[in-house]
């Protein structure tokens, strides 16, 4: 189901960009690697901006794979409903997905903007304003937040594909 | 309030949670927001959340999850395995069940090189049940023979050893070298369990004449399509198993020296790289975001004092201690019917894994016991991942119920191994003894 709307766009970018860091981070630890045992500088940040690179990934992905349908969830009980509860289920999934997804970017928005207001950092090799990493989570949910909200929008008009 | 009203009433939410449908990472999600809001002081108990999501995934020994599921996806999506396949296939002459076995050699030799025990599944499903089926193989050995692409699961590497390592804070690299002889072991048992039952029902399977292939052909396709693969068992498991590399650099050369042995097949372009990424993106996604709850989620438990006061009831039982494993793994073969292994961990690790300290029991042999049952779950009726992955590539006419009989006697060989190794810890212990790091 390939998007064609700005929103779509966007979360496609950022599944790009994810694809791109993950590409990024096989190619620092093979550098880190070939540094490490051939010319033995090995490279101090390395573990710090895989750390990184991982924690991005989930968040630049994870509303393109709720747009794919690709989050695991357990069917078990669903499966043996009749279809007006199975639609009341889904009603209060996607509910959820929304209060919680509006709670999470709420909250990493605020604590971003305290650790900005306090210069906090992540102490590693190199130093990090926390914030940007605090940013990313609230992006990651207010994208999700939008996406769970479109598919409450498709199931109430009843355009929601049958999986 | 108790501990086990806290427990009762966590879990309960939790599961009606996963019974409503919700996707697993948002059903983590809501009972850390719900127990970090009403335990810990409101908001500011949930800004401890957000502090909590970024130290759950920003860790480094969660890097080879994504380099050892992203290793099987280049072989998979550039078709190079196929060639080996091939290969096996020319070496296995007249032999009962010979499709059967060569689907069993094919997803062993393709666990020692991949991370991921659905592709491995997809793969075998979609290129042997066709032929298996043409050749008047019954379903009830064809399909089992198939699933046991999960074997990736516990053979080296393995995506889920490293999450299993993380979150049960042993060490990942021998966690992955203990799979190694349990899951050649395995594969042995489902060997000799299909040669039985072709021999004793020949129906089930019919001995056909394979096409003949001069030796000259057999052996130079062996050195050209097979034996490079030892290249990456050597840079992932020899690394490893040596102590030259961390999971993590021996992930990363691994990764490297795919793509190298791809592209001297000249395979490799733009739309293998495509495709495995998104493939690789697909599984690591999934899992990360789940596991953004897993710290949360054992804090509450911790705060509210339930895993203590579990443990402690537990141990204050008259059993003795291999009955609690028992016990343990009889839990998780259950929640492996109808749950995702990530979840299972981060549900029965708070409380399972100081059981096993304070029992003085190996965590690296329960870590491979979990493994193992973790790969019984992936193909455990009704809700396993991979029978889903096989209805999917299963030529049509397929029903659950031909895969559910399909995959029951592998289930049992697989009951029966963990049973093995539960009274013969050595056969998991042994090599990474042998480990110098």
């Amino acid at each position: 189901m390939k998007g064609t709307g700005i929103f779509d766009r966007i979360i496609d970018f950022m599944a790009l960009i994810a694809g791109i860091l993950l590409v990024v981070a096989v190619l620092i630890v093979c550098w880190e690697i070939g540094m490490r045992y051939f010319v033995h500088k090995p490279l101090v940040w390395m573990v710090e901006v895989c750390e990184y690179i991982l924690f991005s990934i989930a968040f630049l992905g994870a509303p393109w794979l709720l747009k794919k349908g690709g989050h695991v969830s357990v069917d078990v009980v669903t499966e043996f409903m009749g279809s007006k509860n199975r639609a009341r289920m889904r009603l209060f999934s996607l509910t959820s997905g929304i209060l919680v997804s509006a709670i999470v970017s709420w909250f990493s928005f605020v604590t971003a903007l305290e650790c900005y207001r306090t210069g906090v950092l992540v102490i590693k090799t190199i130093n990090v304003p926390k914030h940007y990493f605090l940013l990313l989570i609230c992006l990651g949910y207010l994208c999700l937040l939008f996406e769970f909200a479109r598919q409450l929008f498709r199931h109430l008009i009843g355009k929601e594909k049958k999986k | 309030m108790e501990w086990w009203a806290f427990l009762i009433v966590i879990v309960g939410i939790f599961l009606f949670l996963l019974a409503a449908g919700l996707p697993v990472f948002l059903a983590f999600t809501v009972v850390d927001v719900l127990g970090i809001y009403f335990l810990w002081g409101g908001g500011a108990g949930l800004q401890q959340l957000i502090h909590s999501i970024f130290s759950s995934i920003s860790t480094f020994v969660l890097l080879p999850v994504p380099l050892f599921v992203l290793m099987g996806e280049l072989l998979f999506h550039s078709g190079t395995f196929i060639r080996a396949l091939d290969t096996l296939d020319k070496w296995m002459g007249r032999i009962p069940g010979r499709l059967c076995l060569l689907s069993v050699s094919g997803a062993t030799l393709f666990s020692t090189l991949s991370g991921s025990s659905m592709g491995t599944t997809a793969m075998l499903g979609s290129l042997l049940l066709p032929e298996m089926e043409k050749r008047g193989y019954h379903k009830r050995i064809s399909i089992g023979a198939c699933m046991s692409g999960s074997l990736a699961m516990i053979i080296p590497p393995s995506a889920l050893a490293v999450v299993l390592g993380a979150l049960a804070e042993i060490s990942i690299g021998k966690l992955l070298i203990s799979g190694l002889l349990p899951g050649f072991m395995i594969a042995a048992m489902y060997i000799t369990y299909i040669t039985l039952r072709c021999a004793l029902q020949p129906g089930i399977a019919p001995a056909y004449i394979p096409e003949k292939v001069p030796w000259s052909e057999k052996i130079n396709a062996l050195f050209i399509h097979v034996l490079p693969f030892g290249s990456i068992v050597i840079v992932v498991t020899g690394l490893i198993f040596a102590g030259l590399a961390t999971p993590t650099e021996s992930a990363g050369m691994g990764v490297l020296t795919t793509g190298i042995l791809i592209a001297c097949y000249k395979k490799m372009n733009w739309v293998v790289i495509k495709k495995s990424v998104d493939a690789t993106l697909r599984i690591t996604v999934m899992m990360f975001m789940i596991l953004t709850g897993s710290t949360a989620f054992s804090q509450i438990l911790a705060f509210t004092g339930a895993s203590r006061g579990l443990v402690e009831v537990v141990v204050s039982f008259d059993l003795t201690p291999m009955l609690i494993i028992i016990v343990m793994q009889a839990l998780i073969v259950v929640l492996g019917t109808f749950m995702e292994q990530v979840s299972i961990m981060m549900i029965t690790f708070p409380i399972f894994m100081p059981l096993v300290r304070a029992l003085e029991f190996d965590p690296i042999w329960f870590g491979l016991l979990v493994l193992i049952n973790m790969q019984i779950g992936m193909t455990t009726p009704p809700f396993g991942l991979c029978l889903f992955v096989m209805k999917g590539v299963a030529p049509n006419g397929t029903t659950m119920m031909d895969i559910y009989k399909s995959i029951a006697p592998f289930i049992l060989i697989d009951l029966f191994a963990m049973l093995v190794i539960m009274f013969l810890p050595s056969i998991a212990l042994w090599l990474p003894s042998l480990m110098r790091y």
